[in-house]
């Protein structure tokens, strides 16, 4: 019987994970990226959360080839633009900008405005397995890749919202606890003031180069 | 004898892109070093074993502790005993800690060495640096003993949902925001405390950073920050014996706001008595069999080589190592020296070809969760380097 867990997803090492990864690959962009605050994530909310452009984290594995298939293992929100992580069959990783997302998405937009998109076949008619990359990508983040107009557009379709929920189910995913809501008005009748009395804890005027140890 | 894996560096860029600004010590050698140990299965999960036994041991040493008032002998300040007693009633959470520990690699023994239960670092190499070590050099990120970020995470969800299960937290979290604070002008500290807000955020939780001099509080009401937003909840990496012995003012307002419960400290009052090392006497007399203590008392041990340490002090200060005849060895100076001494067991660390030492950091956040080692000569100072390890 093992006990010991070991780093397995993305989600072990929190958002810095993309922001390493993107950086060892040299694509460097928004390096500051942080997880949002909580967001819903049931599958209408999310789709809701996707016609108000929120942004994501993707991690997107390809579960077979010829035809191509993908499957989405990991979504996070972030606050940086959408990006992901593309693991080919053979374990490497790809990093795909926003930029490149973005054209995926559109080209799949495009075959959803003509008919032709899988996306909008019946969840029986369209392939199963997993999906075409450009399927996978539209279906994931929508919103925040093609804009609110199309994608709410998209969210009529009932084919299209059976296919986002039958496919795009995260197998791991960072759970979002409720709404973030406002903050409660502090009541205080007097101003808080500092219990520092100026010493180390004010400023390291000392020698520490750490209170850790 | 050690022998470490060579690899491919994570660039200082990247390091420092990520917020590690640390990774170069004032000599101009690097604190991360580009080698892996290499770990075998058998040995994390023996590290795990022992975590917990040790774990289970501090809290009924914790407990013989309060029981018998053994405070003093814990060089623990007078003014913080109730926060202390309060805090273990009220079973606040204890976040997270680190073990160190001799042995576990290499056929040597685990022995415990100390407990960095209230204010631990190294947190940012282990959780994240060593892991991209391996993302740098194309190796399985699963062949390391490394959940810390998730482990913290689900920690931080236990602070709402205790033992009722992380799964519970969507439900139970009612908007309680965490207030984290750190001291200025310290980098290592402040990163080391946005890592922890940002794992708490991952958790779920709405949260606000300010640093210590921006911090308010009423004793009837709680803690604010520089915008006198209220906080039931407030993380400081800060150490509680400094709090106590530097700040009496501070530290009696926190012990109203915990009579009035209106904020919770993390990490609680009662990890200094686990961060005392005056525990390890303790817990030696508590369990003198156990396979992971060392012999620690108050008085010098007859006949042994042994280590005198001051029950507070940090990065290898007023360390002294004596012979068996008393004689001392190897000492450094530093500020705690007005602190009790104890006196523990000398014990041999795993060593590599050129005589430097490696000492593991085990992580704690409810059990078990990820494994670090720190190398340098016999007593580990600031200069010490950080080396991350492979399962093979």
């Amino acid at each position: 019987m093992k006990h010991i867990k070991k780093i397995k997803s993305y989600s072990m090492v929190g958002s810095l994970g993309l922001t390493v990864t993107a950086l060892l690959q040299g694509c460097g962009e928004s390096a500051q990226d942080s997880t949002m605050p909580p967001a819903p994530e049931s599958n209408m909310e999310s789709l809701q959360g996707d016609l108000q452009e929120q942004n994501y984290f993707l991690v997107i594995e390809q579960t077979g080839a010829d035809p191509d298939k993908y499957q989405l293992a990991e979504k996070h929100p972030t606050q940086g633009a959408t990006r992901a992580v593309l693991r080919g069959l053979d374990g490497s990783e790809t990093i795909l900008s926003n930029e490149e997302l973005t054209a995926l998405a559109e080209a799949e937009a495009a075959k959803v405005e003509a008919g032709t998109s899988n996306l909008t076949q019946p969840a029986a008619e369209a392939s199963s397995g997993g999906m075409g990359l450009g399927e996978m990508i539209l279906a994931s983040a929508a919103g925040a890749l093609i804009g609110g107009m199309l994608a709410n557009k998209l969210s009529q379709n009932q084919n299209y919202r059976n296919n986002q929920k039958a496919n795009t189910r995260p197998a791991a995913q960072v759970s979002q606890p409720g709404k973030q809501r406002s903050a409660p008005s502090a009541t205080q009748k007097s101003t808080p003031k500092s219990g520092f009395g100026g010493k180390q804890g004010g400023s390291s005027s000392g020698s520490a180069k750490s209170f850790g140890g | 004898m050690i022998v470490t894996q060579k690899v491919k560096p994570v660039s200082k860029e990247i390091m420092e892109e990520v917020g590690f600004g640390w990774h170069t010590d004032d000599d101009g050698t690097p604190y991360i070093i580009p080698e892996l140990i290499p770990v075998t299965s058998y040995e994390a999960e023996a590290y795990y074993e022992a975590g917990n036994a040790i774990y289970e041991m501090f809290v009924e040493a914790g407990q013989h502790v309060i029981d018998n008032n053994l405070f003093a002998e814990l060089g623990i300040p007078e003014n913080l005993i109730e926060n202390i007693r309060m805090s273990w009633d009220d079973d606040d959470w204890h976040l997270y800690g680190r073990f160190d520990l001799a042995g576990g690699i290499d056929g040597q023994p685990i022995k415990l060495i100390e407990f960095n239960a209230d204010t631990p670092t190294s947190l940012f190499e282990t959780a994240i640096i060593q892991w991209a070590i391996l993302k740098a050099n194309g190796l399985d990120e699963a062949s390391q003993f490394n959940n810390v970020y998730e482990a913290i995470r689900d920690n931080f969800r236990r602070l709402i949902t205790e033992d009722d299960g992380i799964e519970k937290f969507v439900e139970y979290y009612n908007d309680e925001a965490i207030l984290f604070s750190a001291v200025r002008d310290l980098p290592e500290d402040e990163q080391t405390t946005r890592l922890l807000e940002k794992m708490a955020q991952d958790a779920g939780f709405r949260t606000e950073f300010c640093y210590f001099d921006q911090v308010g509080f009423l004793e009837n009401e709680g803690v604010f920050n520089e915008n006198e937003e209220h906080f039931k909840l407030w993380f400081k990496l800060w150490p509680w014996e400094n709090i106590g012995d530097d700040e009496p003012e501070l530290t009696d307002i926190l012990r109203k706001i915990a009579l009035n419960r209106k904020a919770v400290v993390i990490n609680p009052a009662y990890t200094l008595m686990f961060q005392s090392k005056g525990i390890l006497k303790v817990l030696y007399d508590l369990f003198p069999d156990s396979p992971y203590l060392l012999a620690t008392s108050d008085q010098p041990l007859e006949g042994i080589k042994q280590v005198e340490k001051p029950v507070f002090g940090r990065e290898g200060e007023n360390i002294t190592i004596l012979s068996e005849d008393g004689e001392t060895e190897n000492s450094r100076d530093g500020e705690y020296d007005h602190h009790p001494k104890i006196y523990q067991e000398f014990v041999e660390f795993p060593k590599d070809e050129k005589g430097e030492i490696y000492q593991a950091g085990l992580f704690f956040a409810w059990e078990p969760c990820g494994l670090g080692f720190r190398r340098g000569d016999e007593i580990l100072d600031d200069m010490a380097s950080f080396v991350g390890h492979i399962i093979e």
